[in-house]
């Protein structure tokens, strides 16, 4: 799939801008902090209504300078899939009206960015929820930060692998939210049950639904995480000069049954899943009760790279063994395989949006990445240094110049 | 300085007290009611007195009504070896809108949720087995508490009590949206999901 248009309202450092754009590559040129990345921001939140960056969606919002009698951001984009069906997506970020607010001052504190936003999403003119916006279009971002899912904490790694699921299962999304809904109550009982007696029988009916939940959450990620496996052993040899083997190890906070996963059937891995999570938090529940927090299920999980080290062909984890150069192959390899994972399980082209990255790697791995971008049906790339691109890419590529919120053929 | 009449910031913070009216929506209110006919005024500040002074909760369903015991609870045409337990009185009126259930009506007030700060005991539950124990000639209970995280959690915990008790459950079908309110289900779901609903 490729976008045929994008528009900014009021984004980020955007007032205004309409930019219709064409298949295969086009390059944004610009020195840094002069809103490139707004634009690919832009497009990520059109694909997951998330911002690219764990951060606030209030700050996508541009403040300030609007004047507007209410701040908004609003971001459009048209798009084309390979069989001809178009679809149009439009997001409008509106800051909550805050319930219980003093009614004096108020005008001052829709303007304050903090707080909450209102997303209001249409997809072809007709209102949707956020989850149901997920998978109409699918898109991989590479950036800079990549890094920080090889060496950072568990959790980026786990929103990593949610927002490619969620793109791909659109049930994932809706079993996801559901088990964080499930518990923050079942957290709040807990705090609630240090002040008052214990109901085993409360207690039990968020077990119950924190399992049903929860066990597809572990079911979903571990296929993806075979699935990883296979494209990765392909994928990353090539990018080393078959100097290196590596492998994804999911590392589920419920322990998976002993038993081999190819010995049994799909259902019964499922019912193997719930069935160890129930006797897991059957054993917890002394503790649990003392720290007044659901301390196992998969917002516990964690993914770790396993490298091959050259000294003794062990597999060592990434995270401690891994040099910084060996950190982004490693994000590199993740990012190909998950273009190829959304090709095969979407049976569409995701969009590739290339945030500086070219200049962070050496020469084979450059070549690698820009012949994944020329395979792509739509890769929009953002950079400093054209220098950083082949003569043979740049000649296929549809140069823009950014500055200052303005974009020049 | 601020001058505006105390009336108005008055009228203004009482909107604002109600669910979803946030600060912007009290102010259209108030200034609409300002603008409006002297009669439309009074007719909602009698509407207003009558909800207060003319409702009671029936004792035996726990629904809103005029009189205790309530008009469903009275009328000897209904099934009485049935209870319907709802969460809202609201959803009563969804309900009786089909014309497919004869029962009796069980109205919670709420449904359990941690995060809020509702838990059984804050929901008519206790008065629920009460009437059980009294009422022994009650076949079936049908659980139709929204099909939403807070509804699934209230229906399971009222399953934990009352399968002990020995008296056949059913809950609704799940016809119904998934994170819906039964409030907002239209006749035809709703009908289907009575049909339809399953033993617990
Ligand atoms: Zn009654």
């Amino acid at each position: 799939m490729w976008l045929t248009r994008l528009a900014l309202t009021h984004f980020r450092n955007y007032a205004r801008l309409e930019l219709d754009l064409t298949p295969g590559v086009t390059l944004l040129h610009g020195n840094n902090a002069c809103g490139k990345t707004s634009l690919l921001e832009a497009i990520f939140y059109l694909a997951t209504s998330r911002s690219a960056h764990a951060g606030s969606d209030r700050e996508l919002i541009r403040w300030g300078a609007t004047v507007e009698p209410i701040p908004f951001a609003r971001v459009e984009t048209d798009l084309e899939r390979g069989n001809g069906a178009r679809t149009q997506i439009e997001i409008v970020l509106l800051p909550a009206e805050e319930k219980n607010s003093a009614p004096a001052g108020e005008a001052d504190a829709a303007r304050k960015p903090n707080g909450r936003v209102t997303k209001r999403i249409k997809v072809n003119g007709a209102p949707k929820r956020a989850l149901d916006l997920l998978g109409e279009l699918t898109v991989v971002l590479f950036l800079p930060e990549d890094l920080d899912l090889v060496f950072g904490s568990p959790s980026h790694r786990r929103r990593y692998l949610d927002i490619t699921l969620s793109q791909i299962d659109p049930r994932y999304g809706r079993t996801l939210l559901r088990y964080n809904q499930v518990l923050e109550q079942r957290n709040s009982l807990l705090r609630e049950f240090r002040e008052r007696a214990v109901d085993p029988h409360e207690l039990a009916i968020w077990d119950r639904q924190l399992i049903e939940a929860g066990t597809y959450v572990i079911a979903r990620r571990t296929e993806t995480v075979e699935r990883y496996n296979n494209l990765i052993a392909d994928i990353h040899p090539r990018l080393t000069d078959q100097r290196e083997i590596l492998r994804l190890a999911y590392q589920p906070s419920v322990p998976p049954e002993n038993v081999a996963p190819t010995a049994v059937g799909k259902e019964l891995r499922i019912a193997g899943i719930a069935r160890r999570f129930a006797h897991e938090i059957e054993a917890m529940r002394p503790r649990e009760l003392g720290a007044a927090t659901t301390l196992v299920g998969p917002h516990r999980d964690d993914l770790r790279f396993m490298i091959e080290r050259a000294a003794d062909g062990q597999m060592v984890d990434a995270i401690t063994y891994a040099s910084r150069g060996q950190g982004r192959t490693i994000a590199l390899s993740l990012k190909l395989a998950e273009v190829a994972l959304m090709r095969a399980e979407t049976g569409e082209d995701p969009v590739l949006l290339l945030d500086d990255v070219m200049s962070e790697l050496d020469a084979p791995r450059r070549a690698a990445l820009a012949q994944a971008v020329m395979d792509a049906a739509q890769a929009i790339i953002t950079t400093t240094d054209l220098a950083d691109f082949s003569p043979d890419l740049i000649e296929r590529a549809r140069v823009w110049h950014v500055c200052d919120g303005e974009i020049l053929e | 300085m601020d001058t505006t009449p105390r009336a108005v910031t008055r009228l203004i913070e009482e909107f604002h007290r109600l669910p979803g009216v946030g600060p912007k929506t009290a102010q259209r209110l108030t200034f609409y009611l300002l603008r409006a006919p002297k009669t439309q005024a009074h007719a909602l500040a009698e509407a207003l007195v009558q909800l207060k002074d003319h409702i009671v909760t029936c004792a035996l369903c726990q629904n809103i009504a005029e009189e205790n015991p309530c008009a469903i609870c009275r009328d000897d045409a209904r099934d009485r070896t049935l209870i319907c337990v709802v969460e809202e009185p609201l959803d009563v009126l969804a309900i009786e809108r089909t014309r497919e259930y004869h029962g009796l009506y069980h109205v919670l007030h709420g449904a359990i949720s941690p995060v809020e700060g509702i838990g059984p005991e804050d929901l008519r539950i206790g008065e629920l087995l009460t009437r059980l124990r009294r009422e022994p000639g009650i076949a079936e209970i049908v659980l139709a508490t929204n099909p939403n995280l807070e509804g699934e959690a209230t229906a399971l915990y009222l399953e934990r009590l009352i399968k002990p008790l020995g008296i056949k459950l059913t809950r609704l079908a799940r016809g119904l949206p998934v994170g819906g309110d039964l409030e907002y289900a239209d006749e035809v779901t709703l009908t289907r999901a009575l049909e339809g609903r399953r033993e617990v």
